[in-house]
């Protein structure tokens, strides 16, 4: 299957870039970063060692990362970070996309000759790009914030978009449409700042920030549920394709039906797990990396005296997490946490 | 006899764990904690927001001591529905408390709270997951 780059950005986790056909593999760091694999065991990652698909570098607050996919990219993974590669299918082209779900990761993507032009598309925000270095963050109230310094960025969610060029940037709300595309000269970002203020954001109005939560989870559900239909119906064929394929006698019609009639079907099958399965994993990435850290937030602020505002936003974030058991779990696995 | 109970279920080894929490520096906090650390139904996966929790609850004025351990058990199959009844808590007791972790009933002065513990570092256990303050308090 041809693997092509790409980036996708989830509303609320920044997703980045894709995979060409090589696993991203660490070229330096700084202090004491870990690799989660996809059965959820963690080990301290040194020079070398590949991420691959289902993988997740995460970063304290001393730790810094270097990845290299050869010449074609060098992806920077920050302090108090987590980046982790998912895949999906679209259009018949398996992805492996390349995901921030909180902290900040910097991308260039150099021009190769040969190589296909980067393509971004994604359901709730999605940037396409064409020989960029950009950087992403993603805010503990499930903003994701892209600053492009070369090249093109197209970045859509909620069914915007918003072409960005060198110099530019823009912030994504979670659940929302991106917001107004500003220039970078002349301004300085660091992520603590802005990490700062989206954290004072989200404490002037938890409520607010909370139903954006709750939108972004709903985009996730109906994405992830479009998928399990389509799996349910793939299913479906191909367990009628092989009762057929048993009753055939002829040992080569049967070989020839389970090659040209079942084998595509069972190979779409999989196709579908894939991607309802991408969608329920960046839920579950979302809950991990905002939705907790934002009741932690809310918690520890009002654990001596709560007030009529935490009493409310208790509400809608027990509301979130009974949601979320009834629509996602059922598509998890132990070993996604 | 008590040399061959692990300090994660020893209540003055708990004790001394908790009086650390209130006064040390947050980066000994912070290396006495398990991480992901459990806040009631929400594992904290990030050391950064691991140690925003830390401070922001001294921030608030909230102290474990002066504390009496309750009550200490070994952690069991239904410990998690203490914490929650999701399966994210299930799992997180599955999957990372330690071997030899315990479920801590510890009463302070704003109310009662469920404490895991587990491992050492020195003479004391690490916390693993804090829940409360809890509706009735156990005697």
């Amino acid at each position: 299957m041809r693997r092509v780059l790409l980036m996708i950005f989830a509303a609320g986790l920044i997703s980045a870039g894709m995979v060409v056909g090589q696993d991203a593999s660490v070229v330096y760091f700084e202090g004491d970063p870990v690799i989660r694999n996809a059965a959820g065991d963690s080990q301290f990652l040194d020079f070398g060692t590949s991420v691959i698909v289902g993988e997740s570098v995460v970063t304290g607050s001393l730790d810094f990362v270097e990845l290299a996919q050869g010449a074609a990219t060098t992806i920077r993974v920050d302090p108090d970070t987590v980046f982790t590669v998912q895949e999906r299918e679209v259009d018949g082209q398996r992805q492996s996309v390349l995901t921030t779900a909180a902290g900040s990761v910097a991308y260039r993507f150099n021009r190769i000759a040969g190589r296909e032009e980067p393509r971004v598309g994604s359901m709730s925000v999605v940037a396409g790009i064409r020989g960029t270095e950009l950087t992403v963050y993603a805010g503990p109230d499930g903003s994701t914030l892209f600053l492009v310094e070369e090249g093109a960025v197209a970045v859509s969610s909620a069914g915007a978009t918003v072409e960005l060029g060198a110099d530019q940037g823009v912030e994504v709300a979670a659940g929302a449409a991106p917001g107004e595309p500003f220039s970078l000269l002349g301004r300085e970002f660091d992520y603590g700042s802005w990490e700062a203020g989206r954290r004072d954001a989200f404490l002037a109005d938890p409520l607010d920030a909370t139903a954006g939560h709750a939108s972004q989870l709903q985009q996730f559900a109906a994405e992830m549920q479009a998928w399990v239909e389509r799996f349910e119906e793939a299913r479906m064929l191909s367990d009628e394709a092989v009762q057929t394929m048993n009753s055939i006698a002829d040992i080569t019609e049967r070989l020839a039906y389970r090659d040209q009639v079942w084998l595509p079907l069972s190979e779409q099958t999989g196709i579908t797990i894939l991607n309802y399965r991408f969608y329920a994993l960046s839920a579950l990435s979302f809950k991990r990396y905002v939705i907790g850290p934002s009741y932690m937030e809310m918690k520890t602020r009002n654990i001596l005296a709560p007030t009529p505002e935490y009493a409310a936003y208790l509400e809608a974030y027990e509301a979130i997490v009974r949601e979320f058991d009834a629509v996602f779990e059922p598509y998890l696995e132990d070993f996604d946490r | 006899m008590v040399g061959c109970v692990s300090v994660s279920l020893r209540p003055d080894r708990i004790d001394d764990m908790l009086t650390e929490l209130d006064t040390a520096d947050l980066d000994t906090v912070m290396a006495r904690t398990a991480i992901p650390f459990l806040l009631d139904g929400e594992p904290i996966a990030r050391e950064r927001d691991v140690r925003i929790m830390w401070q922001n609850l001294r921030d608030a004025g909230f102290r474990f001591t002066p504390a009496q351990i309750v009550r200490v058990d070994p952690r069991d199959e239904a410990s998690y529905r203490q914490f929650g009844q999701t399966e994210d808590v299930r799992i997180w007791f599955d999957r990372y408390t330690a071997e030899d972790a315990g479920l801590a009933v510890v009463n302070t002065e704003f109310g009662q709270f469920l404490i895991v513990t587990g491992g050492r570092e020195r003479r004391r256990p690490l916390i693993w997951g804090l829940t409360g303050p809890i509706g009735s308090e156990v005697q």
